[in-house]
């Protein structure tokens, strides 16, 4: 690794002279700790989001690393199919405002074939998703609800892989509203979703098990 | 009442004295053991001028002195 890279370690620190000691929170890494591949002017390429416990994992997030730098570079000088490929990228590491976004997806739908349009479409959507959902406020958030749940039933439908929020959404709106199949049937969105994104954490069956002791009270209820 | 404040203000001095320091902290972050197992580069401006000089990427693992 180091071979190929340049190993940084960078340590969150008061102590008097110690540089760059807030790096972290410059770069938005929330994570402690965090794991970022930068390129030499400081930029942050793309963040390892699952715990890596072995080479593998550490070698594919090298060759993705590559793979972004690659594509900015093609991108940059006009190649639209590379475009749509680093537009993909940048979604993924949520680095681009819906507005930038929806930019360049005008710019390269007509120029990449429909199925790339379709998936950069998915990952709008989740980026639309989150910005909703960041706009309203957790206090708010079950406002978004009904709209949500109306998506995941008819469309434009995310992926499995939406983020948590999208299923926080609907399960307060449904508790509200003693929406019981809807509810459970967020409970199951919710559970796959953290299947997608985080694997098997320790804290899913708490969090899980703490909506299914709603759904029981609702079911009791009614 | 007295006496209770004697103790509190005698268990905040103890609680200061007993944390490390920033600097303490450090020190002791940057004697980790895997930090001698790779050539871990520490200092973030260091990093950037050899990323660039060797026309590489920059592998960061961030993470802090504190619990």
């Amino acid at each position: 690794m180091g071979e190929d890279y340049v190993l940084f370690c960078s340590i969150d620190s008061k102590a008097a002279g110690w540089k760059h000691g807030e790096l972290r929170k410059q770069k938005k890494l929330t994570g402690l700790p965090s794991i970022a591949f930068l390129d030499g002017e400081g930029r942050v390429l793309i963040r390892l989001r699952d715990r890596a416990t072995g080479w593998r994992q550490f070698s594919t997030f090298g060759r993705k690393a590559e793979r972004y730098v690659r594509l900015r570079s093609a991108a940059a000088e006009g190649d639209k199919i590379a475009k749509a490929r680093f537009l993909h990228m940048q979604l993924n590491e949520r680095q681009l405002t819906l507005a930038t976004a929806l930019e360049i997806r005008k710019e390269i739908a007509d120029s990449v074939p429909q199925r790339t349009v379709e998936n950069l479409d998915r990952e709008i959507l989740h980026l639309r998703i989150s910005e909703e959902l960041r706009a309203k406020g957790q206090k708010r958030r079950h406002e978004l609800g009904p709209r949500f749940y109306r998506m995941w039933k008819k469309g434009p439908k995310p992926g499995e892989w939406v983020g948590r929020g999208f299923w926080f959404a609907i399960l307060e709106w449904a508790e509200r509203e003693k929406k019981i199949d809807e509810f459970a049937e967020a409970i199951e969105g919710l559970r796959r979703s953290i299947r997608w994104n985080d694997g098997d954490p320790a804290w899913a069956p708490k969090l899980l098990g703490r909506y299914h002791e709603k759904l029981k009270k609702l079911r009791e209820r009614k | 009442m007295r006496f209770l404040s004697v103790l509190l203000i005698s268990a905040t001095g103890l609680a200061a004295q007993e944390r490390p320091s920033p600097e303490e902290l450090l020190k002791t972050k940057l004697a980790s053991p895997f930090l001698k197992k790779a050539d871990w580069i520490t200092d973030y401006d260091k990093a950037l001028a050899l990323a660039k000089k060797r026309k590489t990427l920059i592998f960061g693992y961030f993470t802090t002195t504190g619990p």
